[in-house]
């Protein structure tokens, strides 16, 4: 249906024998939406807080650390303005707008740092190195004997996923760098963006080369002004030296929704549609945007692809966003394995005063892990599946069971994309159980039911909560 | 052989077709109940509802959309599964209004127990549309609407709008008559709970008396219907299933039956007396008109219809011929498609569509000449439409910026009048840039080489100044028709309606010739009949020079053929057609007519004149629905029946025969045609013991070569394209595989003519009138206009450029005057830039317009079909 409209739009309003413009991919925009038909106008329109902003106001983040300032229970309200979900500044919380903001602390428990090494002043001096790489099929190789997984949180292999594309029969694929990185309490990518667009870039670059694609898109969410600049200026940069060999990479932004972070989702946004997920399979690999081979790839991720060819060492480590109640919050590299105790050890540990109640890592769709079971929790794909895309919000003795439930509720029912009805009736009646065993049922059904990892992840944080501190959500 | 796929549902093995995509549909050919509230199978797939989980091994996941394969073990039903489907219902309950058919819909899932509290739910309504009624607090927003709307219709009407748990259905920000909408009904066809419905389904009573299925008569596409009848009286039409139209109908095919029971309707028979028409019997009526058309033989003629049955056209023919010995004979496809037949039959032997419908998916490329699909013909409109998103690319050749015209890839806007021209230059592209399919022109054409050297004159860089389409533009349409794997040409009356209509078909021929897009699937020239029986018609010989299945009056063996059934021969010598009829009358040569079904003083050319020269008739014979405006001149009015009150069958234009199936009973005194044929049959002293249209047909087989394999039984289900020689032959798809019925395919060299009417215009500054129909109308309008199709719209829009109303000092909504040589015609001016500087376009469904007053009864010298589509005209102000 995607397709159709795209051609529709496309055919209409052309200089008579024009060629039909180009299929859609740059995205949610006022110029998109004033060429669709009246009611698809205004379902994209609603869809995106960038595009249905009322003018001077301030967008007030809305995000766990921001709801949760220093880790503690609020002192007061939030400020009046539009309400976006997380702006990826978790590390100065509380914040509103998108004004000049903190520089991000970033450290390495590694040795060499892996994804953080241009950060920490590791990478190479000069980038033309970063993009000096082997052909494809020695890309493909490196990557899978690196036993990587994908970083913005489903942790598939990713050298399947990427076989899976090339080896799929067609004329022609696409890359596509998801920057959507919209989990309250997570930033590493907006650091990556920000802070080393080259090695972004230049994974970009690899992972193309290594699927077939000569078209890559980087789609950065809205919320992320300075990463677009800047990545927008290194892509210039690389350009200029030739740098991409003859890839051809654009930077499409996002709307401001949270689900377009979704890979089916990222496709329709790209569009220019509702960013709702489509049915899989057939997943994007085999089919994906404009019905070609498409592969979706966190930013994370792909800054790691460079390094791990050059050095061919295992992808056995993680990026790391901190926020909360502790001293030292940015951005932690650790080896996989790493205990939750040791990571926030190395982060200062509790506040004075204010000793730890939980911490949720990995969004909203991730994990609550109880204190008593921070020296416990091992992070890793294998044994902690929520780990997610790496936030950590560290919340202290003040803060309830049931404030961070109502939190939790509300950012899933605005968030839904209302695509599927579990999802998008299921978080609206989250708030509305009455007792346990009420709400326990709603979120199996959640979890069986919702088409994506957003329905099917509401419930993973809710169930810890009610686990670890029973009758403090409900009676 | 192939080995079998299984898989198990339930435990139970199942052998997969390769019809079974999905889960869901192997469970469900499994037995299995499982709900699918978002799903129907006329869209693909959304997953957005959830009811349809299954399992497999430990996942669920939802059967509407996972594509199934051998070896899976589904579970459909168990205690996770029910309690998982009962919540969904319940918080399903909780964002919808209560109400019998979602209550219904959500009881198979599970009791109401009141779980969750109800959701503060947009619950927009609307009633501004004629047919269509919302009202979102029904809605579910399962997205059928939104799915079958742009998969389907093509229109976008319906998108999601918002976020969230307030994501909701929307038509847009207006009322839902200000929307895109065309009224296709779809929406409220495929819509679970109510929230999209219509005043039919409003209005209908639960309990239904009977469904039949039968053949819609609103155009020559031939959709199935799925007519609901309570008592006498249908109350809804649904699509059904078939090749045809899957399903899918238009706003005339699923809502315009208003008119079956209009007070309107004639419901007896009619004798002028005394200048009056007033009511008498059926014998006397019956006797009157047999006495006086027997008594004038060959000085009476028979005008037929497109719109009867075709049991009713082979009857009506015989009658004459055998009984007045008369081949005075002619149908409305004269007007229409006669040079269609006519153009065809000169370039391959057979004159009719070389291909089928459902080719129209499989081509790559699409040729659509002269025709206003989606309005004309909406339903292979909106495939065409279907089949250009999907990417197949569309050449678009009409004067007029058209809905398939802003979708092409190719727009060909050539000026009104000049197709020859155009079709010449295209043709001369494909030559010059050696694009033609050389091996088949040398097995399969003849001419080539006379025609190579004919057609160096027609450059498009020469008639860019004829047509006014740029040369360049003909080059890149005539590279993408020639390059296509599978090009496939449909074409409408903007070929047929103009003086050298014939020869344009000849030129659409040689385009098919040249690439050797014929003899298989995909390809070919087709010709979509503008009115439901216009193939069927002249199947059955309602042409002067020929008998039921295009055998020559004048061949004996023929005559012979069909006295051998008929106990009679009709006369050797051709009668005429039905501009030469006029002419006759005119002279006083043809005194007596026959007219079946139509209404010439509203459709025919310089209509004042058609009325006078009816007028002068010493007895004039009409067979109607209505009072007509022909009707009205009659000195009998027999009352007929419609297509909704009748049996027998109507032939579509892809040649495909279909059975018409009563659904109601004849309203008052009227009687269906085949009925009173056969009785004027009988009154005139042939024998006609039918005691059904299945005798007539069995009849009509037996002089008919082409269809001598059919029956009505055989005609059940999707009805048989013709030919169908034998009882056991399948029907025939695709003409011309091996080779064409004249033996070679003629390559014919056309020069182009001015038209008068382009002469004149350009002699005196006047505008191009151009005439056609739209979406809501058919034609005369007789049967829409007693519906509420006539408020969507209420009269004859006079469409003009806004520079040419700005020169005459006209704006939208004024009423104007239409003037040419031969008459005035009035109509409310529409200001668009869908017509080019220089051109009119006007509709000609309301009698109060007139607009057939205006065309010329200039003619097409090969097919006598008059020249509709220009005329040079003035445009005024009424005063």
């Amino acid at each position: 249906m995607h397709e159709k409209l795209n051609q529709w739009v496309a055919r209409h309003d052309r200089e008579p024998g024009a060629a039909p413009a180009p299929s859609w991919r740059d995205g949610p925009s006022v110029e998109r939406v004033r060429q669709l038909p009246a009611a698809w106008a205004d379902g994209v329109r609603s869809f995106y807080d960038a595009l249905h902003a009322e003018p001077g106001c301030p967008d007030v983040c809305h995000g766990t650390a921001c709801s949760f300032p220093d880790g503690h229970a609020p002192a007061s309200s939030f400020p009046a303005g539009r309400i976006v979900r997380c702006l990826g500044r978790c590390a100065e919380a509380p914040v509103h707008g998108h004004g000049e903001s903190r520089p991000i602390a970033r450290r390495s428990l590694l040795e060499p740092a892996a994804v953080l090494r241009h950060l920490v002043g590791e990478g190479p001096t000069d980038w033309a190195t970063e993009y000096a790489l082997p052909d494809g099929e020695a890309i493909l190789g490196a990557v899978a004997a690196s036993s990587l997984r994908g970083r913005g949180g489903a942790a598939f292999p990713t050298a399947v996923k990427w076989r899976a594309a090339r080896e799929t029969p067609a004329p022609d694929r696409f890359l596509i760098a998801n920057g959507d990185e919209g989990d309250p309490g997570a930033y590493i990518d907006r650091l990556l963006l920000e802070e080393a667009p080259h090695a972004v870039l230049a994974g970009v670059v690899a992972a193309a080369r290594a699927i077939g694609a000569r078209q890559a898109v980087v789609f950065v969410r809205h919320e992320y002004p300075r990463a677009q600049e800047r990545l927008r200026t290194a892509l210039a940069e690389a350009e200029a030296n030739a740098w991409l060999s003859g890839t051809s990479v654009t930077v499409v932004s996002g709307g401001g929704s949270y689900v377009a972070g979704e890979e089916t989702a990222l496709l329709a946004s790209l569009m220019g549609l509702r960013a709702e997920p489509w049915p899989k399979p057939p997943y994007p690999a085999q089919r994906g945007l404009f019905g070609l081979p498409t592969v979706v790839q966190n930013i994370e991720t792909l800054a790691l692809v460079p390094w791990l060819v050059r050095t061919g060492r295992p992808a056995n480590m993680k990026a790391l966003s901190l926020s909360g109640a502790v001293p030292w919050r940015g951005g932690l590299e650790v080896p996989f394995g790493v205990t939750l105790a040791e990571v926030l050890a190395a982060a200062g540990g509790p506040l004075p005063g204010r000793p730890w109640r939980m911490a949720l890592v990995g969004g909203p769709m991730g994990r609550l892990i109880p204190a008593a079971h921070f020296a416990g929790t091992r992070l890793a794909y294998d044994t902690l599946p929520g780990l997610g895309h790496g936030g950590i919000v560290v919340l202290d003795e003040s803060v309830t069971a049931r404030a961070l439930f109502e939190h939790l509720a509300e950012f899933a029912r605005s968030e839904s994309c209302g695509n599927c009805t579990p999802c998008r009736v299921g978080c609206a009646q989250l708030l509305n159980c009455r007792d346990t065993a009420s709400l326990e049922r709603l979120l199996r059904t959640l979890e069986l039911g919702s088409a994506c990892g957003f329905g099917q992840g509401v419930p993973k944080p809710i169930s810890d909560l009610l686990a670890a501190f029973p009758g403090e959500v409900l009676p | 052989m192939k080995a079998e796929r299984v898989v198990h549902v339930d435990g139970q093995p199942v052998a997969l077709l390769d019809s079974d995509l999905t889960l869901l549909d192997a469970a469900r050919r499994a037995g299995r109940s499982v709900p699918a509230l978002c799903h129907d199978a006329r869209v693909p797939s959304g997953g957005h509802c959830r009811s349809c989980l299954v399992r497999i091994g430990g996942r669920a996941v939802p059967s509407c959309t996972t594509p199934v394969q051998a070896g899976m073990e589904l579970v459909t039903d168990d205690e996770v599964l029910r309690a998982y489907r009962h919540d969904l219902a319940e918080l399903v309950r909780s964002e919808v209004a209560p109400g019998p058919t979602v209550d219904a819909l959500l009881a198979e899932l599970g009791p109401a127990t009141g779980r969750y509290p109800a959701l503060d739910r947009p619950g927009r309504t609307d009633a501004s549309h004629p047919y269509l009624r919302l009202d979102l607090s029904r809605c579910i927003t399962c997205r059928l609407c939104v799915r079958v709307c742009a998969e389907v219709q093509g229109r976008f009407v319906y998108s999601a709008e918002g976020r969230g748990a307030t994501t909701h259905i929307t038509w847009g920000p207006g009322t839902f008559a200000t929307t895109a909408c065309v009224s296709c009904g779809a929406c409220a066809s495929l819509c679970p709970t109510g929230a999209i419905t219509d005043v039919d389904r409003q209005t209908a009573p639960t309990a239904l008396d009977r469904t039949v299925r039968t053949t819609c008569a609103y155009c020559g596409v031939g959709c199935q219907l799925a007519v609901h009848v309570a008592g006498d009286r249908v109350v809804a039409i649904d699509g059904a299933a078939s090749p045809v139209n899957h399903e899918h109908l238009c706003v005339k095919g699923r809502y315009a039956h208003g008119f079956v029971t209009h007070p309107d309707r004639l419901r007896g028979p009619l004798i002028r007396r005394n200048g009056l028409l007033e009511p008498a019997s059926w014998d006397e009526a019956l006797a009157l008109v047999a006495r006086e058309l027997l008594a004038r033989g060959d000085r009476a003629a028979l005008l037929s219809s497109s719109r009867c049955t075709t049991e009713e056209n082979y009857l009506a023919q015989k009658w004459f011929r055998v009984a007045l010995q008369s081949n005075n004979v002619d149908c409305c496809a004269r007007v229409c498609h006669g040079p269609s037949a006519v153009g065809m039959r000169r370039s391959f032997g057979t004159g009719a569509a070389t291909n089928t419908l459902a080719d129209l998916e499989r081509a790559d490329c699409l040729l659509v000449a002269g025709s206003n699909a989606t309005e004309a013909h909406p339903v292979i409109g909106a495939r065409l439409v279907q089949a250009t998103l999907c990417g197949a690319k569309l050449i678009v050749i009409d004067p007029r910026l058209t809905e398939l015209a802003r979708l092409a890839d190719c727009h060909l806007r050539l000026r009104p009048g000049t197709n020859i021209a155009l079709l010449n230059s295209l043709a001369a592209v494909i030559v010059e840039e050696d694009l033609t399919n050389a091996a088949f022109l040398a097995e399969r054409a003849e001419g080539l080489e006379r025609y190579r050297e004919f057609i160096v004159a027609y450059r498009p860089e020469q008639t860019e100044l004829i047509t006014g389409v740029p040369a360049a533009l003909v080059r890149l349409a005539a590279r993408l028709y020639a390059t296509a794997a599978r090009p496939m040409q449909v074409h409408g009356l903007g070929v047929t309606e103009h003086v050298q209509g014939s020869e344009g078909v000849m030129l659409l021929c040689n385009l098919s010739l040249l690439v050797g897009a014929l003899g298989r699937e995909g390809v070919g020239t087709n010709p979509l009949r503008g009115q439901n029986n216009g193939q069927g018609a002249a199947d059955m010989g309602c042409e002067p020079s020929f008998l039921p299945g295009y055998r020559p009056v004048s061949d004996p063996a023929a005559r012979a053929a069909v006295a051998a059934v008929w106990g009679r021969e009709p006369p050797p010598q051709p009668g005429l057609t039905l501009p030469r009829i006029y002419d006759a009358i005119r002279s006083g040569s043809i005194t007596g007519l026959f007219v079946l079904g139509e209404d010439v003083v509203q459709t025919d050319p310089d209509a004042r004149r058609v009325q006078e020269t009816l007028a002068s008739l010493e007895f004039l014979v009409v067979q109607e629905l209505f009072l007509s405006e022909t009707a009205k001149l009659a000195h009998v009015v027999l009352p007929g029946a419609s297509f909704l009150e009748k049996d027998g069958t109507f032939t579509n234009g892809e040649r495909r025969v279909q059975r018409v199936r009563q659904a109601v009973p004849v309203v008052g005194d009227a009687r269906a045609d085949w009925r009173i044929l056969a009785e004027l049959l009988e009154r005139s002293g042939v024998p006609a013991p039918y005691a059904s249209p299945a005798d007539v047909f069995d009849e009509l087989t037996q002089v008919t070569p082409m269809l001598a394999g059919a029956s009505y039984a055989r005609l059940e289900g999707d009805g048989l394209q013709w030919p169908v020689p034998t009882p056991a032959h399948p029907g025939t798809a695709v003409l011309h595989r091996e080779q064409f019925p004249r033996g070679r395919g003629l390559l014919a060299t056309v020069d182009y003519v001015p038209s008068p009417a382009l002469t004149e215009a350009e002699r005196d500054g006047k505008l191009l009138l151009v005439t056609g129909r739209a979406l809501e109308h058919y034609n005369s309008g007789s049967m829409t206009r007693r519906t509420a199709n006539a408020r969507l719209l209420p009269h004859d829009a006079v469409a003009l450029h806004p520079v040419d109303a700005q020169e005459r000092s006209l704006v939208e909504g004024d009423a104007v005057i239409v003037e040419s040589r031969f008459g005035e015609a009035h109509g409310v001016a529409h200001c668009t830039n869908s017509v080019s500087p220089g051109t009119v376009f006007m509709t000609f469904h309301f009698p109060e317009s007139g607009t057939n007053r205006v065309t010329s009864d200039v003619v097409d010298p090969l097919s006598d079909c008059p020249e509709y589509k220009v005329t040079a005209v003035d445009v005024r102000r009424s005063p």
